[in-house]
């Protein structure tokens, strides 16, 4: 038998507001729509953060334990949780530090691959890796 | 003793499609649909292009030198949604490339997305992993 239960707010024991509730993951939610359901964990951002541009500070995260400055322009961020796999979604993005010197552009290394703990992100401008202004990741896929 | 809820599917009262979340910081409340990635993919684009992991995503076509069209199960609501992406360019020496939409050409759908990889020379060239993420609203 299909399980429904309407309420307006679900909070945890505690009643602080629900920050303890889990969630399992074969849950579905109602699109916004209205016209399809889809697993809402799969959906869920499993890390992202906001690292200063000398790769020395994260300003702030999610699911993040560090950051590794592995040299001018490039860094890994490590996370708290693995991913269950290699093949998850990564999106990185940079604050350029000088504008003005055109053909800057991120890009993401081969050299040594993304694993389940972490990810690396370059930074080049001119061609020539750069430490940013800022550095931002964010990644969806599946958790372990 | 800890306490489980345990249901199979989530909705809201007044609106199926609206559950509302309270913030981390307990100052706000938004809307979960509207946070959750509604696609992800992650992908091979060179030789036999593939779809190595994804959620929500039926097909990659390839439609030429560094140029892909990805097809989701579900569709989007409309046509303007977010649409982050991510890349591993084949050499960190060279082709330093960036990925988008071309302007005129590609345009966004509810079904699908098409998107380019165009390396600083004014090429198109193909990325051997080519990631992005769908945020916006699902049909």
């Amino acid at each position: 038998m299909t399980s429904q239960l309407n309420v307006d707010t679900i909070v945890d024991k505690a009643g602080s507001g629900g920050t303890n509730i889990k969630v399992g993951n074969t849950s579905t939610y109602v699109s916004d729509g209205g016209n399809v359901t889809q697993n809402a964990v799969q959906g869920l951002v499993k890390a992202w953060d906001h690292v200063s541009g000398d790769g020395t500070t994260i300003d702030d995260s999610f699911n993040i334990s560090s950051h590794t400055d592995s040299g001018t322009g490039q860094g890994y961020h490590v996370f708290t949780n693995n991913m269950n796999n290699n093949d998850w979604s990564r999106m990185g993005f940079t604050q350029w530090a000088d504008f003005g010197t055109g053909n800057g552009a991120y890009a993401l290394s081969t050299g040594n691959p993304d694993t389940t703990s972490q990810m690396r992100l370059l930074h080049y401008e001119n061609a020539t890796l750069t430490d940013p202004q800022e550095r931002y990741i964010m990644v969806a896929g599946d958790l372990a | 003793m800890a306490s489980i809820l345990k249901v199979d599917e989530m909705q809201g009262v007044t609106s199926a499609g609206d559950i509302t979340i309270t913030s981390e910081g307990g100052a706000a409340t938004m809307s979960l649909q509207q946070g959750v990635a509604k696609a992800w993919a992650n992908v091979d684009g060179t030789g036999t292009v593939a779809i190595d992991d994804s959620f929500n995503s039926a097909s990659l076509t390839d439609r030429g030198t560094g140029q892909y069209t990805i097809t989701y199960t579900n569709s989007m609501n409309n046509s303007v949604y977010a649409c982050p992406f991510g890349g591993k360019n084949p050499s960190v020496a060279s082709n330093l490339g960036c990925l988008g939409i071309a302007e005129g050409s590609d345009q966004l759908a509810t079904g699908s997305i098409p998107f380019r990889v165009l390396f600083g020379n004014g090429s198109f060239g193909d990325y051997n992993e080519l990631t992005l993420t769908i945020i916006g609203d699902l049909a």
